[in-house]
């Protein structure tokens, strides 16, 4: 422990010094005649119990306690007044600024021992206490960005999953869009050839009848009736017509899938929530994972009425797809000789919404019911899922939307997955 | 009239395909599944089928399967919308196609590869072929392991196929040399890497190759001129990588890695079914310059015919098919896979070139341009590759 006493009297001083001198739980003395270095040596040293005189010039002692008390760094200094008067008020009154005690002049030995190791003690428990908030303070800090961290990773593996999820579906979307870009390039190729035909007719026609100021010849107009039908040109006008209406059709799915995809993509990290029309999320879930399902599964999908639901719309794509691919995942895995069924229900009940989408799979053994959210249980082979889709539908249905997700199976007849969510 | 049936469960490809033969000589089929397609086949004869990949229950895989069991004379093509890499690896392993076109396709190399691809198929069902094919007096037993381990290769279990080359030293020697002579690059030093980094596809290629060495090994009078043709296919097939690396920076087609080392096995079942006929086989002379003059002369037209009856008898795939079948005449029009046919030519006569200092070696002179290399920059780069390699 170091003590600072500060007395302008120079007898005090080393009285005081050669009494505390004897005491082993003190390690510095630190003597001042002049208050207001007092300052000074405090950041110097380190200081654990202040004694100072009431009574003295420049700055009295009250005013020093008063100094220290508003100044934060050193406010929990244990400071012991030395005084030699009897007076009540200024006793009162140091307490009130925050005195731990008073010795009094002169010094008696034994009242200054038995006060300073109580103000030792004090300062020693405080220190104790000071250091354990430190470690507790730390302690939290650590808990803090260790918190920050997880929700960080859990961030990334949602989405991460969610990548694998539409790496899965890349292939086949690439597939989807590889089918009607096929067509409409090569239809495009062929009505480059038309045109080259309808443009050999025309050129014929300007010469023969456009560039000549006389009436037209029969010889001219047997000879253009005998091109046009020489080009088949009347087949060619009805392939061009058929031509439009094949790559106008192309067209629409690939734009379908490419903006049903980019709405997907988006990471929304903000959990933004918004009406939506469950009709649209549904039909947008299924043209994505068109081409998993379509070689294995037919989907029926039953909505009597839209229902208009409040929900983050990219995280509720999410489970629907992740659902639809789980579904047809199972079909497949029963390497059947007739396509298999996955029908999706959803109807508007008092209070809830209520969703259910089955299959008529292999369905899931009863000892699986129970575990499949939980995070990466899978039963999918090494590399083929993360054991991670279930158990983040779940996150999103019952803690970012309220909701209840629950699956039903009958092994051998399929598995039903039931989301009821709050109604608007 | 060639009749080909196309099939694939979308109409308007089914439309637009019709549509791209439109003014073409060919009778056009269509089905929407692998079940109209087979009975389609069964009451037309068809001479080609064209499948999509991915089709509702019986897809496209199992579809040419059934047709290559079935109907071998059928061409097959294979049409996929996208690059699913495990059925695709499946139809190369098991040839199931002699081409793979990809959606979306370009009409005029389309036609153009239909009507190719007829015109070999009429060129190796000719009166010339049989009569060479008769002309051998023998055609050799595949020796040892090697059908077992085609087997075991078409059951796509590699573990398997490493464990039968290893329990056979025949073929596992000629393993180590294949991947210390024949390879660019890394050099594998054990059977199990040396398998692994050949593939599976690949290996069937080399394990016909091994079965051929294996018969050729039984005379030792000829040995030399053996010894120097197969360092020839070595180091052609070495040349061959070196191009698609260093000039092509790309890899070979699929399963077709090998090209160059099988482009000669026309010549080398040839020189063995002939030899005990002095005239016309190597007799004493077994010089480089007469082993040139018979690849080149002699047997030019006949050695590439009987390698591309063996290549097909093999199963192999049909860019190396091609290969032995045009590896003197790069430029033939009725070439599908002009690219590797170019390389393997180039690789082949260059390897000569290293070997020997004969005039008769002939490189076609377009053949360079068509691959955009510069003959400066590529025989400089080859004599250096060659000194570092020590050859």
């Amino acid at each position: 422990m170091n003590i600072l006493v500060v007395d302008d009297s120079h007898f005090n001083l080393s009285l005081a010094k050669r009494n505390l001198e004897d005491m082993p739980e003190i390690s510095q003395i630190l003597l001042c005649d002049d208050p207001r270095q007092v300052m000074a040596i405090l950041d110097e040293y380190d200081v654990d119990i202040l004694i100072t005189d009431l009574m003295m010039p420049a700055l009295t002692g009250l005013d020093l306690l008063k100094l220290l008390r508003s100044n934060k760094k050193y406010d929990d200094i244990p400071i012991i007044i030395f005084n030699t008067i009897d007076d009540m008020d200024t006793y009162k009154e140091c307490f009130e600024h925050g005195a731990f005690d008073y010795i009094n002049k002169p010094i008696n030995t034994v009242e200054l021992h038995a006060r300073l190791k109580v103000a030792i003690e004090a300062k020693k428990s405080l220190n104790n206490l000071k250091a354990l908030l430190e470690v507790t303070k730390r302690q939290n800090e650590e808990l803090k960005e260790i918190n920050a961290q997880l929700s960080e990773a859990k961030f990334n593996l949602v989405q991460s999953e969610k990548m694998a999820a539409i790496g899965q579906l890349a292939a086949g979307v690439a597939h989807e869009i590889n089918n009607p870009m096929g067509y409409i390039s090569s239809n495009f190729e062929v009505l480059q050839k038309h045109f080259a035909k309808i443009n050999e007719f025309l050129t014929l026609y300007k010469e023969k009848l456009l560039s000549c100021n006389l009436p037209p010849s029969v010889d001219s107009v047997n000879e253009l009736n005998q091109k046009y039908g020489s080009l088949n040109l009347d087949f060619i006008l009805e392939d061009i017509n058929d031509i439009f209406t094949e790559t106008k059709g192309g067209l629409e799915r690939i734009s379908d899938i490419v903006n049903s995809l980019r709405i997907y993509a988006r990471t929304d990290k903000d959990d933004e929530k918004g009406y939506h029309s469950l009709q649209e999320l549904l039909h947008q879930a299924i043209l994505i994972t068109n081409n998993e399902v379509k070689y294995v599964a037919k989907i029926d999908l039953l909505l009597p009425k839209d229902i208009i639901i409040f929900c983050n719309r990219n995280q509720l794509s999410q489970v629907f797809i992740n659902l639809i691919v789980n579904a047809a995942q199972a079909i497949k895995s029963q390497n059947r000789s007739s396509l298999g069924k996955i029908m999706i229900k959803a109807v508007q009940e008092e209070n809830n919404i209520r969703i259910e989408i089955a299959d008529d799979g292999p369905g899931i053994p009863e000892e699986n019911l129970t575990k499949i959210f939980e995070p990466f249980f899978t039963t999918k082979e090494v590399g083929q899922g993360t054991g991670l889709g279930l158990s983040i539908a779940y996150d999103i249905i019952v803690n970012k939307h309220g909701g209840k997700i629950t699956a039903e199976s009958t092994p051998g007849k399929g598995a039903s997955f039931i989301l009821v969510l709050p109604a608007v | 009239m060639k009749k080909i049936l196309i099939v694939d469960d979308e109409i308007q490809i089914l439309k637009s395909l019709t549509r791209m033969f439109m003014d073409t000589d060919y009778r056009i089929y269509t089905a929407q599944n692998s079940n109209d397609a087979l009975s389609i086949i069964e009451s037309e004869g068809i001479d080609m089928i064209i499948s999509d990949m991915r089709m509702p229950l019986v897809d496209g895989y199992r579809l040419l399967n059934i047709v290559k069991e079935k109907y071998p004379k059928i061409i097959r093509i294979l049409l996929s919308g996208y690059t699913e890499e495990k059925p695709m690896y499946r139809a190369l392993l098991h040839n199931l196609a002699k081409l793979y076109i990809f959606k979306p396709w370009n009409n005029n190399d389309f036609l153009m590869n239909v009507k190719k691809l007829f015109e070999n198929d009429d060129q190796m069902n000719s009166r010339d072929l049989v009569d060479i094919i008769e002309d051998l007096d023998q055609i050799y037993d595949s020796p040892g392991n090697c059908n077992e381990i085609i087997a075991r290769l078409k059951e796509e279990n590699l573990d398997e196929v490493i464990k039968l080359i290893e329990i056979d030293p025949a073929i596992s020697e000629c393993l180590l040399e294949v991947s210390q002579t024949a390879i660019y690059g890394v050099m594998p030093n054990t059977i199990r890497q040396a398998a692994q980094y050949i593939g599976l596809p690949n290996l069937k290629s080399f394990i016909y190759w091994a079965s051929l060495k294996g018969c050729l090994r039984s005379d030792k009078a000829e040995g030399n001129a053996f010894d120097t043709l197969q360092t020839h296919s070595y180091l052609t097939s070495r040349i061959f990588l070196f191009i698609y690396e260093a000039f092509l920076h790309k890899q070979p087609p699929e399963a077709s890695m090998f090209a160059g080392l099988m482009h000669n096995v026309g010549l080398l079942i040839q020189l063995n079914s002939l030899r005990k006929n002095a005239d016309i086989g190597l007799g004493a002379d077994s010089s480089i310059d007469k082993l040139i003059r018979l690849d080149h002369e002699e047997y030019q037209h006949s050695q590439q015919m009987v390698g591309a009856h063996f290549i097909d008898i093999w199963d192999l795939p049909f860019s190396i098919y091609e290969a032995t079948l045009y590896h003197h005449r790069p430029t033939d029009e009725n070439i599908v896979h002009n690219e590797l046919v170019s390389v393997v030519h180039i690789a082949q006569a260059y390897a000569w070139r290293v070997l020997s200092t004969s005039d008769r070696i002939r490189v076609e002179p377009d053949v360079f341009a068509g691959l955009s290399i510069s003959v400066e920059d590529f025989e400089k780069r080859l004599a250096r590759y060659m000194k570092q390699q020590k050859i």
